[in-house]
């Protein structure tokens, strides 16, 4: 199987400013107050400062709303800051009509992702195994919804996984996907964000070590070969030379 | 005594009073920068009305700005300079450049009784962003 298979959108944010489009779909981001661009984990990422409540912004449609279905939402983030929530990429208003999202929960001092099955009460499944993230450190998280374990999953820097049951699905609601910050802008990050992907089905271990790549990271369309894969190639055998 | 109704009017004609000069800003703003400006939220804590008082403040922000411009509400709205006028809720400027183009929403947010109230109006092409008054969870 390959990693584009199931794969929604992923967005690069390689861009300046403005509109920021996703590299796989048509779900190309708004966005709002202007967020900055900085050198990122792959290439450049998106700078958000949480003080000018930034984030991008896409309305709802078929292809971002869940329902009793696997997903799988996966971004590198670094936090600038660890003063207040961070959201990262969700599908969420805070309000009636909540989904999914992975984000930084400030009380805790721990990246969470969260479901909603009704749109307004959240299941929330922290990334105990890393404990509390560095600011000013890149961390590849990796958040799912497994709709035949009945499970949700947080995984980090493909370390530990936290899981707990959860067997109500999640609501297809009308939240807009964001990057950044709830519907609104509320919650805002103050991180820098890079390579988000969204799939509609479950990761299998070796595809999430393979995106991890030993923390080098695989930009889509994840077709180049791992770290693993670059590093450890044997030198061809040649007689009488050593190696 | 303002009632919910009563204050979510008072802020509806304030709103409407002072949109027509915001717009008419916003566009001045933008033939000459090449974009719409942003204000962050005018209130550090948004004005509390009761059933018994009238919560209106003057805003206590009005010469903060974005980190990443410079005109803050003051350079502006100076009609509104630091507690010459009360504001009966909290405004906040986005503005957003999407597929669909360049536009801006006011966020106007207000407490009443100790429950939060955002009314967005959007100017611009995406639509969906206005919402009527709504009642909406305190915090993140």
């Amino acid at each position: 199987m390959l990693l584009t298979d199931g794969l929604i959108s992923n967005w690069k944010l390689e861009e300046v400013s403005g509109t920021r489009n996703d590299a796989h779909g048509t779900n190309h981001l708004t966005d709002n107050n202007t967020v900055g661009q900085a050198v990122g984990k792959l290439g450049f990422c998106g700078d958000f400062v949480a003080a000018n409540v930034e984030w991008l912004s896409r309305a709802s449609n078929a292809s971002l709303q869940s329902g009793d279905i696997p997903l799988t939402v996966a971004a590198w983030v670094k936090l600038t800051t660890k003063t207040g929530y961070s959201e990262i990429a969700l599908k969420d208003d805070n309000s009636t009509a909540r989904e999914y999202g992975i984000y930084y929960d400030q009380p805790t001092d721990r990246f969470g992702f969260l479901l909603s099955s009704d749109g307004s009460s959240v299941v929330i499944e922290l990334a105990d195994a890393l404990g509390p993230p560095s600011a000013g450190v890149w961390y590849y998280v990796i958040g799912w919804h497994d709709d035949v374990a009945n499970t949700i999953n947080i995984q980090v820097n493909n370390g530990g996984i936290d899981s707990a049951s959860h067997a109500t699905g999640i609501l297809a609601g009308g939240a807009d996907f964001t990057i950044g910050a709830l519907q609104g802008g509320g919650g805002p990050a103050d991180a820098q964000i890079d390579s988000i992907s969204l799939w509609k089905r479950v990761l299998t271990g070796h595809e999430k070590t393979r995106l991890y790549g030993a923390g080098f990271g695989l930009e889509y369309p994840f077709s180049g070969p791992s770290f693993q894969q670059r590093t450890y190639r044997p030198a061809p055998y040649r007689p009488g030379i050593a190696r | 005594m303002p009632t919910l109704l009563a204050t979510q009017t008072l802020v509806d004609e304030f709103v409407a009073a002072n949109l027509a000069v915001l717009t008419a800003r916003q566009e001045n703003f933008r033939t000459n920068r090449g974009r719409y400006w942003q204000g962050l939220s005018t209130h550090v804590m948004r004005p509390s009305h009761t059933n018994g008082s009238d919560g209106s403040a003057p805003g206590d922000r009005l010469l903060v700005h974005p980190t990443d411009q410079f005109d803050d509400w003051d350079a502006v709205f100076p009609e509104w300079r630091a507690g010459s006028v009360l504001l009966p809720a909290a405004l906040r400027i986005d503005v957003y450049d999407g597929p669909d183009g360049r536009g801006w929403a006011i966020v106007i947010e207000f407490l009443h009784a100790g429950t939060l109230w955002r009314r967005v109006i959007n100017v611009g092409p995406e639509t969906s962003r206005s919402k009527p008054w709504t009642l909406t969870p305190l915090g993140p």
